[in-house]
């Protein structure tokens, strides 16, 4: 489903991803866990096609799309979301208003006919049950006034809605107590179907307690330098980087 | 300063009570002459850009209530066409207990003491000179009286209509509210251009806000794209009155606004909002004055500016607190937000404080579209274009969310999303 083969970004000139090789194919949930700095956030930024970085070898394709050429609503349409580290406040604008207009444009890019008011409020309204999102959230701007957990949760909430094909989870549990990242993981759990494959980007193995992946892999140096079952993470968890990143280096 | 001798010509020598003051207020006026750049108020805009159209004389166009924004939204108003009241356009027959509307023409002939004092402010020598002018040359507008302990039911239109028809080139119209004690008012100040009109207009607002009343005084500059539009509003608040004015400037070629409130006794309260956009070729510049001479006194301001194409902004926002003048709030805001490479916008905050034990913040932004949120709607699905008109409606709305009159709110939605140089959301109508 997802192939990136050879992957090599920078940022202002500073190579960040050095040859970089993933497969995560459909219905899959593969981890990517690595020490500050690896690299990990600029994957999933360069997934889902945040400017400001530069590909200077490699391709990353989704189902044989090229998804480099695409802008980021088009990799939207294709089936591709990511639940930011940090998401975004966007004030004066409703959350179900921003939803309803990203959800008609995926439909406009599918070829689909836009969805009318009834039907979405009552998908919306089924969606906040699944992922646990109170409905007073609903009509607030965008994550404005939001509690770091109600932010990762209408994340969740609106993957929910837009049901994409690759969810990138980046740093999800970054800035959650335990709580919130039992709600969220079970928000994403609730997800995870057949024809659905996650990639899930994190610092630290405790998400991957609740959001059990079937590969692991160690992303150092702008590399993939190790990948294998989930007890990696508990290795990992265990012993640190320190011994798989020097081995890398050596 | 052909402008003003331009203007000069509309005045009218008659022999009515108050003649005398008109005369002084233009001699006032000729004596100082229009400001310049070199004045500190007038630091960004130019005068010199203006002309006045050659006034020709021509029917004016047949236009009915329908051609009128609100007039179905508000039982009770009353309408001026090219400065000249219009009965048939108003609706003033038989206003609610506590409610007298009446066109400025006939209270000047049958009660002029109730504009003495206007008349008398406007021709004293430290008044700003387009007051003086106003003054000076103004033939019509409206004197708007609630009485004591009222609460109209619905919101009160004063609606000054430029035709396009070639019969006045400048008007001074004036309205004057007088809000007695305890009552409240809604009062919607529409200045609506029809195409073609290339007016020039000057325009006076008077607000005596008795105590413990509560107005809400909105607005609205719609002219025609070739007009210019001068306005000054001077707001009094009374002992624990609440005056909310908002500014809404969208249209003509030049418009600069000047709003002044005082709050001249304990437990006033003002708040003074803002939302403007300018497009090509448009300047808009808005100078407002907080004035708290009293304790106990609040204010809260909030300008937002949206500059698109070359189009120029300016926002100066005083506030004074005065010696004595203790357990004053007063918060003050302008964002600003440009569209295009070309477009600016100025804006300076001023506080100037007299009293020690007063709360006092500001904060002042000229900024971009923010790529990071950007990236964030264009992740979601939402093609560019899209977002960035969501950004921009998303920006103006913290303004206009807060006009509490319903056909206001959806009309200036409607207004943004109709204009091509901010391109809004096709998909406005679907709020939810």
């Amino acid at each position: 489903m997802l192939k990136i083969e050879n992957l090599h970004v920078e940022v202002e000139g500073k190579p960040i991803l050095r040859g970089l090789n993933l497969e995560l194919p459909q219905g899959e949930v593969h981890a990517i866990m690595g020490p500050n700095g690896s690299g990990k956030s600029t994957l999933a930024h360069v997934i889902a096609g945040k400017p400001g970085y530069t590909v200077t070898q490699g391709s990353v394709t989704f189902d044989g799309k090229d998804l480099l050429a695409l802008e980021p609503e088009q990799r939207a349409g294709e089936g591709v979301f990511l639940a930011f580290q940090y998401p975004l406040e966007i004030p004066g604008v409703n959350n179900v208003y921003m939803l309803k207009a990203a959800l008609n444009g995926i439909r406009k890019y599918r070829g689909l006919p836009e969805m009318d008011a009834v039907q979405f409020l009552s998908l919306v309204k089924a969606k906040t049950q699944v992922v646990g999102l109170k409905e007073s959230l609903l009509n607030r701007p965008v994550n404005q006034g939001f509690s770091g957990g109600e932010k990762k949760r209408n994340e969740v909430f609106q993957m929910s809605v837009l049901e994409p094909r690759l969810a990138v989870l980046d740093e999800t549990d970054s800035g959650l107590d335990i709580d919130a990242l039992r709600i969220v993981a079970e928000g994403v759990n609730q997800l995870r179907a057949p024809e659905r494959s996650f990639l899930v980007v994190t610092h630290y193995q405790r998400l991957l307690d609740y959001i059990v992946p079937d590969v692991v892999h160690v992303l150092a140096h702008g590399r993939i330098i190790k990948s294998g079952p989930r007890e990696l993470a508990l290795e990992l968890e265990e012993r640190g980087y320190d011994w798989l990143t020097k081995a890398a280096v050596a | 300063m052909a402008l003003l001798e331009a203007l000069a010509r509309d005045f009218r020598a008659d022999t009515d009570a108050l003649a005398p003051l008109r005369e002084k207020a233009l001699a006032s006026a000729r004596r100082r002459g229009l400001p310049t750049l070199r004045d500190e108020d007038w630091k960004y805009t130019d005068l010199a850009r203006l002309s006045l159209a050659a006034p020709a004389s021509g029917p004016a166009a047949g236009l009915t209530p329908a051609d009128l924004p609100f007039a179905d939204d508000c039982a009770w108003r009353i309408v001026f066409v090219d400065g000249v009241y219009a009965p048939a356009l108003s609706s003033v027959g038989t206003p609610p207990p506590g409610l007298r509307l009446r066109a400025l023409s006939t209270v000047r002939h049958e009660e002029p003491a109730l504009l003495r004092d206007l008349f008398e402010r406007c021709a004293a020598d430290g008044a700003p000179v387009f007051d003086a002018l106003n003054a000076a040359l103004t033939r019509d507008g409206a004197l708007l009286e609630v009485a004591a302990d009222t609460s109209l039911p619905s919101a009160v239109l004063v609606a000054f209509v430029n035709s396009g028809a070639p019969v006045q080139a400048h008007s001074a119209p004036q309205l004057l509210v007088r809000v007695g004690e305890r009552s409240r008012l809604e009062l919607l100040e529409l200045h609506h251009g029809r195409d073609g009109a290339r007016n020039f207009t000057n325009a006076l607002t008077d607000i005596d806000a008795g105590a413990g009343s509560r107005v809400l005084h909105y607005r609205v500059n719609d002219e025609a794209p070739d007009a210019n539009h001068v306005g000054a509003v001077r707001v009094r608040g009374g002992r624990d009155s609440h005056v909310a004015s908002c500014s809404f400037a969208f249209g003509g070629r030049l418009t600069r606004m000047d709003v002044y409130a005082a709050l001249a006794a304990e437990g006033a309260s003002v708040a003074l909002n803002g939302l403007f956009v300018a497009g090509a070729g448009q300047h808009i510049d808005h100078q407002t004055f907080i004035d708290h001479q009293a304790p106990h006194t609040t204010s809260e301001e909030l300008y937002k500016g949206i500059a698109a194409e070359d189009g120029r902004g300016v926002f100066r926002g005083k506030v004074l607190v005065r010696e004595g003048a203790q357990k004053i709030a007063a918060q003050q805001a302008s964002h600003n937000l440009l569209l295009s490479q070309a477009a600016e916008i100025d804006t300076k905050p001023e506080l100037e404080i007299y009293a020690d034990d007063v709360s006092c913040a500001h904060g002042a932004t000229v900024g971009q579209i923010d790529d990071a949120a950007m990236f964030y709607l264009q992740s979601r699905g939402i093609a560019a274009a899209d977002a960035k008109a969501l950004l921009v409606f998303g920006f103006a709305q913290q303004v206009v969310e807060q006009v509490e009159f319903p056909a206001l709110r959806a009309w200036l939605t409607k207004l943004l999303a109709g204009r091509a140089d901010v391109p809004l959301p096709t998909l406005l109508d679907a709020t939810p």
